[in-house]
């Protein structure tokens, strides 16, 4: 190193010649969901972690684990010896119709999930954090108050907007646009047209994720006498198998029935299960284009966005675009490419737009 | 304050950047952060050949240019040898190093936690001992008190009575010994109960005592645990990764549909304000 060093104790001595500190500003797009929860940030970081957190039983299993709280897989991992919460429901915070015990137990989970995800984006310390979390559209006042209370611990502002227009805001797509966002609680729609979407533009349906798996429940328990299996077996099947293609690979899968590893085919229930959500869905769909201007429905109808983790199930695409056919008389549906980030990607994106004197207002 | 963000709005669409005041400095750095100036070593030799020059001039007129110039190379030569033999090198721990003294501190503290925990163990056990002795011990005295007490007291009794036999019978005698005997008895049960007192006074006390060391160890105990938490943070200290922005963004002069994407940020904000300031700030 070729210059000097001297250390100065007294103040600045020539009143300004040295350039001002500089505070980098790290902004992250956090998609907060039932299943999984999705950050991607201004650093290049990317992350997805399973919506779990669990805490350590008794002191037994804390003095095993050798952790306080663990996260995603390693607590679904680690369940019997945990206290796991799954703190959001249907995308929010679970409120009502519980133990005030419940609620308290959720609040702390979700904060440590924010934290956790906020953690595995690697902010460095001299940075500001400015975060953008999507939530879904209908999600009420005090879901969101408790959401922004979770994060304003981890970051210096943070901001909520609607899950479905983030996806769409993050493709650039803002002009007649049908947005699908597929989650484990809830399908998120969203009708574009050039402004802020109001209440009128979305929707909200129980037709997702955890629908599913309670219907392929029931359908793997018609098909596979005796076989035993617990919901999350369901999930992971239907992850790995589920379509609702006519033309697939068998799904082979093996279940214990009393203790004795069974094979099963269940390409049948799996497709059954994967296709209850495609009416509902093209439902609302029809009631977001019915509502719409009538000159504009038609490219409405042909700017469809398939987005959200439940997007993933193969041949969702062509089945919707056909019960469109069907219901509607035409339309395309747009995979989106990254359904696991679209939201946190559309999050990023407003956070990154967002003006500097809104992020100082809300600090 | 929100009025006067909209008002902003339509004229700059870019903002400036948000940490442009001292005050964000200020919480960077603590009020008690001293300022490291950095000074290029050129810019320094500079700086001594013109103090030399400024200094000189107007004492020796009649000093050449050379060697006013050689008294300055002097000097620079001589002030940064001194400064380099006065210099201490600061070198930062390395992260291998970082993280094998905190795996050090972090057994040590375990250790200390382990110790404390079967101290802890070992004083709960003994505490429930104790405590089981003094109850027993209490009754057993209770009910060694209540025997021999009851019997002491039928002999005094006896004894008076056959004393006052001996005596003449008369009416006054009566009651005289009637009055005598219940003097004694009393005052004989008092000094028992005040031995009974006294014991289980000295027991509470050794238990109390017992107790306190308990309310020590536990809180020994307690921040242990608390520095091992502060070090199991410390252990997963990462630098992080560097946002690709220094400073805040906003949209561009050259983004597509600018203007509705600005109405689309000020709505978010307007949302966002009701929501986590009622509206106002």
């Amino acid at each position: 190193m070729s210059d000097l060093e001297v250390l100065d104790n007294t103040e600045q001595g020539d009143g300004g010649t040295q350039a001002a500190v500089e505070t980098g500003v790290l902004y992250l797009g956090i998609d907060l969901g039932t299943s999984r929860t999705s950050v991607t940030a201004s650093n290049g970081e990317r992350v997805t972690l399973a919506s779990y957190v669990g805490y350590p039983k008794d002191v037994v299993s804390r003095k095993l684990l050798k952790k306080d709280v663990l996260f995603g897989d390693e607590a679904l991992q680690k369940r019997l010896s945990l206290n796991l919460f799954r703190p959001l429901a249907k995308g929010v915070l679970k409120f009502s119709e519980q133990t005030e015990e419940d609620y308290e137990g959720n609040v702390r989970a979700a904060k440590d999930l924010i934290r956790e995800a906020i953690r595995l984006a690697k902010p460095r310390a001299d940075e500001l954090v400015y975060a953008v979390i999507g939530v879904p559209a209908e999600a009420s006042i005090n879901n969101r108050e408790a959401i922004i209370e979770a994060a304003r611990e981890s970051v210096d502002s943070v901001m909520l907007c609607s899950e479905p227009f983030s996806v769409a805001y993050g493709l650039d797509m803002l002009d007649d646009v049908l947005v699908i966002d597929i989650g484990a609680g809830t399908t998120d729609l969203c009708r574009m047209h050039g402004t802020m979407p109001d209440e009128s533009d979305q929707l909200t349906l129980d037709a997702a994720g955890d629908a599913v798996d309670a219907r392929l429940e029931q359908e793997l328990a018609a098909c596979c006498p005796n076989a035993q299996f617990t919901r999350q077996m369901v999930k992971n099947i239907k992850e790995r198998f589920g379509s609702v293609s006519e033309r697939v690979d068998e799904a082979q899968v093996m279940l214990p029935v009393e203790g004795k590893p069974t094979q099963f085919d269940v390409t049948d229930a799996v497709r059954a299960a994967c296709h209850t959500i495609v009416e509902p869905i093209v439902e609302g769909l029809g009631r977001l284009i019915a509502t719409f201007d009538p000159e504009f429905q038609e490219r409405l109808k042909d700017r469809v966005l398939l987005a959200g983790g439940g997007s993933q199930i193969q041949g969702l695409d062509k089945a919707i675009e056909a019960q469109m056919q069907r219901s509607l008389g035409s339309g395309r549906v747009i995979r989106i490419e990254e359904p696991m980030y679209g939201g946190a990607n559309g999050a990023l994106k407003v956070a990154h737009d967002m003006p500097a004197a809104y992020w100082e207002s809300l600090r | 304050m929100f009025e006067s963000i909209r008002r902003k709005k339509g004229a700059a669409t870019r903002p400036a950047p948000a940490r442009s005041e001292g005050g964000g400095e200020e919480k960077l750095l603590g009020r008690r952060a001293r300022r490291l100036n950095l000074v290029n070593q050129a810019h320094l030799v500079r700086s001594i050949d013109q103090a030399v020059r400024a200094g000189l001039a107007g004492r020796l007129t009649e000093m050449d240019d050379e060697a006013i110039a050689e008294i300055a190379r002097t000097t620079q030569a001589e002030l940064l040898t001194l400064l380099k033999a006065g210099a201490q090198a600061v070198r930062g721990l390395s992260k291998e190093k970082f993280l094998e003294e905190a795996e050090r501190d972090r057994r040590r503290i375990l250790a200390e936690r382990e110790r404390a925990s079967e101290d802890l163990q070992a004083l709960l056990e003994q505490v429930d001992t104790r405590r089981r002795e003094m109850l027993q011990a209490r009754e057993e005295l209770e009910a060694e008190s209540r025997r021999s007490g009851d019997a002491q007291d039928e002999v005094l009794a006896q004894r008076i009575a056959s004393l006052f036999e001996e005596e003449d019978g008369a009416s006054d005698a009566a009651e005289l010994r009637e009055r005598v005997t219940d003097l004694l008895l009393g005052s004989v049960r008092t000094e028992r109960e005040k031995v009974v007192k006294a014991q289980i006074a000295e027991n509470r006390q050794s238990v109390e005592n017992f107790e306190r060391r308990i309310t020590k160890l536990t809180r020994s105990l307690e921040v242990t645990e608390e520095e091992l938490r502060r070090m199991a943070e410390r252990k997963e200290v990462d630098p992080g990764v560097a946002s690709v922005f220094r400073t805040v963004q906003g949209l561009n002069e050259d983004e597509d549909d600018l203007e509705a994407k600005t109405e689309m940020m000020a709505t978010i904000f307007e949302a966002n304000l009701v929501l986590q300031k009622g509206g106002g700030a």
